[in-house]
């Protein structure tokens, strides 16, 4: 089959891999209906997370029909167009049952080399580097899901693909990091980041009852995205000083809940930025930290910072404006298998519709170049969806 | 992973942890009453010698050798031996302290009941999955048959006999007298609070042929025991729970003609920024 390889930094490639196979009772093999560029998968593209190969093949937000099943899967049956979580999940570990499905105990083939940076490992994910268990990505004509009756979600007839592709990733996480929040009839939230995870979460804060939300990025179109597509007010950090206009647009208390959907590659402006841009160059630092430090500066006293934004081992963290303004910390890489249901019932009941976010589509075959327009986001791209 | 818990024979019989962090701050006699005898003689030779007419770098450094071995002789307490963490004043012996036998062991909480898991860890099939990936393990009527690549493409085989076995509780092992690797091990079963299921500990210790060398060896040769028994915990636990060990069999990728090195750190191969 075809298939997007990483080869090195910056070096992504169509290559011809081997199909995959039923290798485990509780597998299915499904044919990718479409697969989507996500931000962090940016991180490895660049090098900044370690354990990637040449080679490995990459994505993890996709949507795909059933064409095998393993001898040990009751529930999906083949010819079903299914929505998979990018977190590979049992079901049946402490975690699984504690709906914590990115935390599972089961799915991570290299947990030896995950435990020792984290202390414990996490669950699996596709394509994305072997450290997260090193399984073949999306982006490719074939994947193989194991746990099938766990991970796929049936997708309803009559939805279209392009607005439940993003109920594997973005969808889910965006609604997590709102869920996080705990809003309150009245609330403000605002969120750093106006690409598919940040708008999702600012899209999710109003679906949990936010009075408002504020978007902050600085490209025009994305934020005119989340004015037109959310209904959110947005700010340009590079025209304002965040901090100040958070705290005049909320009376002088700071928004209520603040969510980081940017992660390690944040750009910014001053000081800090540059010190952090230098020490990631030097490979001093894995991380660019400079939204979550805003966010938890401009944060209400005792509100909740909700982190989706993915880091690596960051060193400089305010931890002092902290602990001093009572703020709850929350984060979580997605577990998405017990969001996907809820998420799959807003899209039915139309209070959500997450196709806005496909600015691009391409053929598997044109990846390489998808992946370059998303990093460098020309031609307001938000999102590249594959159809292979 | 010591403690209370520790199913560890050796480490059962050693002092306490307590008292091992007390020894550590004041030092105390590590060598035995022979090594004494001799270090103390060696030593007053070295001086009497240090102090006859010589150059002056030949007898500073004989009265140096001989002052600390004289020292060493009459207190009993070395400092290099200390440094080593090694003690001549206890049966076993120095070289093997340097080098002991590979040995490991690891927890891990499993979501099942004791007996379940008890009696998962008796079934000859699931033994062998569970174990697959350090040796071929088959139950006999008397205990246990191991079978390992050894050096040099020849197997390594050996029968077990099952020396402790309380249903639910606890299985040990050790090899029989005869068995060319002198080896040991248990698996032990507690219930663990609230809805975790049981606390499973697995320890493993070979003793392959050759002694000490045979112990370098065999931590050059193989995968370090640690790993092994970390990997045959989650190999075990995923089977119990899941009823399927997490695979990458097969698995795509566009690497089949490459190297299979796996870097550290990704390397910089086209237009890096």
């Amino acid at each position: 089959m075809r298939a997007l390889c990483w080869n090195g930094i910056n070096d992504l490639r169509v290559e011809t891999v081997p199909d995959p196979v039923i290798v485990n009772p509780r597998d299915a093999i499904l044919r990718v209906i479409m697969s989507t560029t996500c931000g962090s998968d940016l991180h490895f593209i660049d090098g900044y997370i370690p354990t990637i190969r040449e080679g490995d093949v990459i994505g993890h937000e996709f949507i795909g029909e059933v064409v095998e099943v393993g001898r040990d899967v009751k529930k999906v049956k083949k010819g079903d167009r299914v929505v998979v979580p990018s977190f590979i999940c049992c079901g049946n570990c402490w975690y699984c049952k504690h709906d914590l499905y990115s935390l599972c105990d089961n799915t991570n083939p290299h947990a030896e080399m995950q435990a020792p940076l984290l202390g414990f490992p996490t669950a699996g994910i596709y394509g994305y580097t072997q450290a997260f268990g090193g399984y073949a990505g999306s982006h490719a004509q074939y994947i193989r899901v194991p746990h099938a009756d766990v991970d796929c979600f049936k997708v309803p007839d009559g939805v279209t693909d392009e607005r439940v592709v993003f109920l594997s990733d973005a969808g889910p996480t965006g609604y997590m990091g709102a869920d996080f929040c705990d809003i309150k009839p009245g609330q403000t939230v605002a969120v750093w980041g106006c690409g598919g995870v940040g708008l999702m979460a600012q899209k999710s804060a109003f679906l949990l009852g936010a009075s408002r939300v504020i978007a902050i990025d600085r490209f025009p179109e994305r934020l005119e995205m989340a004015r037109s597509h959310v209904g959110a007010e947005t700010l340009d950090y590079t025209r304002v000083d965040v901090a100040e206009a958070l705290k005049e647009m909320t009376g002088g208390r700071g928004p209520d809940a603040c969510i980081d959907a940017v992660g390690m590659e944040a750009h910014g402006t001053g000081i800090d930025y540059a010190y952090d841009r230098a020490k990631q160059a030097l490979h001093l630092h894995t991380d660019r930290g400079q939204a979550l430090r805003q966010a938890i500066y401009s944060c209400r006293k005792g509100g909740v910072v909700s982190i989706l934004g993915v880091y690596g081992v960051m060193d400089k963290f305010p931890v002092g404006i902290m602990m001093n303004k009572g703020l709850t910390v929350r984060t979580a890489q997605q577990h998405g298998q017990k969001y996907v249901p809820r998420l799959l019932e807003h899209v039915a009941r139309g209070e959500l519709d997450p196709s806005f976010l496909v600015t691009h589509r391409m053929s598997l075959e044109e990846a390489p170049r998808g992946y370059e327009m998303f990093k460098k986001k020309q031609d307001g791209c938000v999102r590249v969806v594959f159809a292979p | 992973m010591m403690g209370a818990q520790s199913i560890s024979p050796a480490r059962a019989r050693g002092p306490a942890p307590r008292a091992a962090d007390r020894e550590r701050e004041r030092p105390r006699v590590n060598v035995n009453q022979t090594e004494r005898l001799v270090s103390t003689l060696l030593g007053g030779a070295l001086v009497v010698y240090g102090l006859r007419p010589r150059t002056l770098r030949e007898s500073a450094l004989a009265l140096l050798a001989g002052g600390t071995l004289v020292h060493r002789g009459v207190t009993g307490r070395c400092q290099l031996y200390r440094a080593l963490g090694v003690n001549s004043e206890v049966d076993v012996p120095v070289a093997r302290q340097l080098m002991p036998p590979p040995q490991a062991q690891a927890t891990v909480t499993i979501g099942m009941a004791p007996q379940e898991l008890y009696e998962t860890w008796r079934d000859p099939e699931k033994l062998k999955q569970i174990l697959g990936h350090i040796a071929d393990v088959a139950l006999t009527s008397a205990g246990l048959r191991w079978s390992m690549p050894g050096p040099m493409g020849k197997r390594l085989e050996w029968d077990a006999e099952i020396i402790e076995d309380r249903p639910g509780e606890l299985l040990r092992w050790r090899s029989v007298p005869e068995a060319k690797v002198s080896s040991e091990g248990a698996v032990s079963f507690r219930k663990a609070p609230a809805d975790w299921g049981t606390e499973v500990t697995v320890l493993l210790r070979f003793d392959p042929p050759g002694g000490v060398v045979g112990n370098a060896l065999a931590r050059l040769l193989t995968a370090p025991v640690d790993a092994l028994v970390a990997a045959a915990l989650r190999r075990f636990k995923s089977l119990v729970e899941t009823g399927e060990i997490p695979s990458l069999a097969h698995n795509p990728s566009g690497r089949s003609e490459r190297s299979h090195r796996l870097p550290l750190l990704p390397r910089a191969t086209a237009n890096a920024e």
